[in-house]
């Protein structure tokens, strides 16, 4: 009778303690989805113009952007306005960044859409739903607009959270943050924000200084590949996660090209490049490190080559990318 | 005397006769004896279980006898020892509980560690990949690879809050990113 009673208690607390802190998050609601929508929707219906702020580990940078759209285009001017300074055009996913310092211009495509305050893929699809559940929290005031807050919480260890605050009544994002529980890792916040005001298709092209001298133009993609065709892989990918691009890119001073795969959850990104070990690129040593906010970042070496996974999710999922990346025969 | 001694005892004596007895008694060893031996003398006839025997001095004889004994309390350990199995049977099965959980819980959430997607890849490839262990060298230098701010640039794609191309590295190895931030 008693040895019953044990087995029964044992059989309780091994099934029950699953069901006890399982916490299966449930699918999210359909008015939280819709908001994310409007959210992805809104940078093609309004125009903006603004100021926002970073701020992560402490450290806070200031931009100024303007943003135009009509019928046939998508047109954006950044300008950070602390330290070095750096202005990004970008013309649909055409784009230019200008460092005036070192009087060069980087051109680029847009693969991640991942400036703020347009950082949800388009199209938009379920991807988001599947790694994180989105909630509608409480109402808040941002730059003098009532926004309606979004928390995200991932449903796997894999990713961090996020909060966006959505202005309700354009959709527009006004300040996003990266959470790790409930501390928040970093953070785009605008300071100040004219939506639908008048703008200037000047205050979208590069001055007349930019113009006429002459500046070192790098073009930091060289050929896209097709699936396949990188002789590297990444052979498993984390769950949620999906390759966007493969390519070759040429960084500037190099005299190799580096390979590059791109991945995505819907909202994180993460990098991983392979370049092999030259005289000119001596091998580093492999390890962890971290960068400003949500980035960490994994070197390894495999086969003369250094692997590095780069990307604003824990270091657990960058080791579990990069140390998937294998050679193909 | 030894008459008085045997009055007293039986409750007899006159009752101011009785103290200058117990102090007499009290001075005198062998009147001490005989209030000894009458009492034995008395539970013996009375079969009683307990003897009126002065075993003080016997024992305390054999005590200073008795060597000292420097061991560890035998019985004691027995329960300590009793005490641990006890203990470690308890964790073993706290221990064997969990694991079951956790066994379950893999079963419950398969896509915490299942990969989204399984290309198709030959097994006898040239180059394995090189399984990076356990501890994939945190090692506590504080250079980390010059290229890293070139890949943290295109990463990014040109997103403020990165530094850029050429300013002074924000990057820090992990181990010295814990003793700066504390996480």
């Amino acid at each position: 009778m008693i040895s019953r009673k044990i087995i029964a208690l044992f059989l309780l607390l091994v099934f029950g303690f699953p069901a006890a802190f399982a916490q299966e998050l449930p699918r999210s609601s359909e008015s939280a989805l819709n908001w994310l929508k409007r959210m992805a929707d809104a940078p093609r219906r309004h125009n903006y113009s603004g100021t926002f702020v970073y701020y992560a580990d402490s450290h806070i940078e200031t931009s100024r952007i303007v943003h135009k759209v009509d019928s046939i285009s998508e047109r954006e001017r950044i300008e950070v306005l602390d330290g070095s300074p750096r202005i990004v055009f970008r013309n649909n996913d055409e784009m230019k960044c200008y460092l005036p310092e070192s009087k060069r211009i980087f051109t680029e495509k847009r693969w991640f859409r991942k400036f703020f305050p347009d950082i949800l893929p388009q199209p938009f699809d379920n991807i988001i739903d599947e790694n994180y559940y989105v909630k509608e929290d409480k109402l808040e005031r941002v730059t003098d607009r009532q926004c309606q807050i979004l928390s995200l919480t991932p449903r796997d260890p894999l990713r961090h959270g996020h909060q966006f605050w959505i202005d309700v009544e354009t959709g527009l994002l006004l300040r996003a943050a990266v959470v790790n529980g409930s501390e928040i890792i970093e953070q785009f916040a605008f300071a100040q924000l004219e939506i639908d005001g008048e703008i200037h298709s000047d205050s979208l092209k590069p001055n007349q200084s930019m113009v006429q001298e002459e500046w070192k133009v790098t073009d930091l993609i060289t050929s896209f590949l097709k699936a396949g065709e990188l002789k590297w892989q990444v052979m498993s990918l984390p769950a949620g996660f999906k390759k966007l691009v493969e390519m070759k890119r040429n960084l500037a001073d190099k005299p190799t090209l580096v390979d590059h795969i791109a991945l995505s959850d819907g909202l994180a990104t993460v990098s991983v490049f392979i370049e092999p070990i030259t005289q000119d690129a001596p091998a580093s040593l492999p390890g962890f490190f971290t960068s400003r906010g949500a980035i960490n970042i994994y070197v390894r070496i495999l086969s003369d080559n250094k692997i590095t996974t780069v990307g604003e999710v824990p270091l657990a999922t960058i080791k579990l990318i990069g140390d998937s990346v294998i050679k193909r025969d | 005397m030894k008459s008085k001694i045997s009055a007293l005892m039986d409750g007899e004596l006159e009752q101011r006769d009785v103290s200058n007895i117990i102090e007499a008694i009290r001075k005198d060893d062998d009147l001490q004896g005989e209030w000894e031996t009458y009492h034995l003398i008395g539970d013996t006839l009375r079969q009683s279980s307990k003897l009126s025997m002065n075993i003080s001095s016997g024992v305390s004889q054999r005590l200073k006898a008795e060597p000292t004994v420097l061991s560890p309390n035998i019985s004691n350990l027995e329960r300590k020892l009793k005490r641990k199995v006890y203990a470690f049977s308890v964790a073993a099965s706290v221990i064997a509980m969990v694991s079951a959980w956790l066994v379950i819980q893999n079963l419950h959430e398969p896509q915490q560690i299942i990969m989204a997607e399984q290309p198709n890849y030959n097994h006898n490839l040239s180059i394995a990949p090189i399984p990076v262990s356990s501890s994939p060298a945190i090692h506590n230098y504080s250079h980390p690879p010059i290229e890293i701010n070139d890949y943290l640039f295109v990463h990014r794609e040109f997103s403020p809050g990165v530094t850029m191309r050429g300013q002074v590295t924000n990057v820090n190895s992990v181990t010295e990113y814990h003793e700066r931030y504390g996480r």
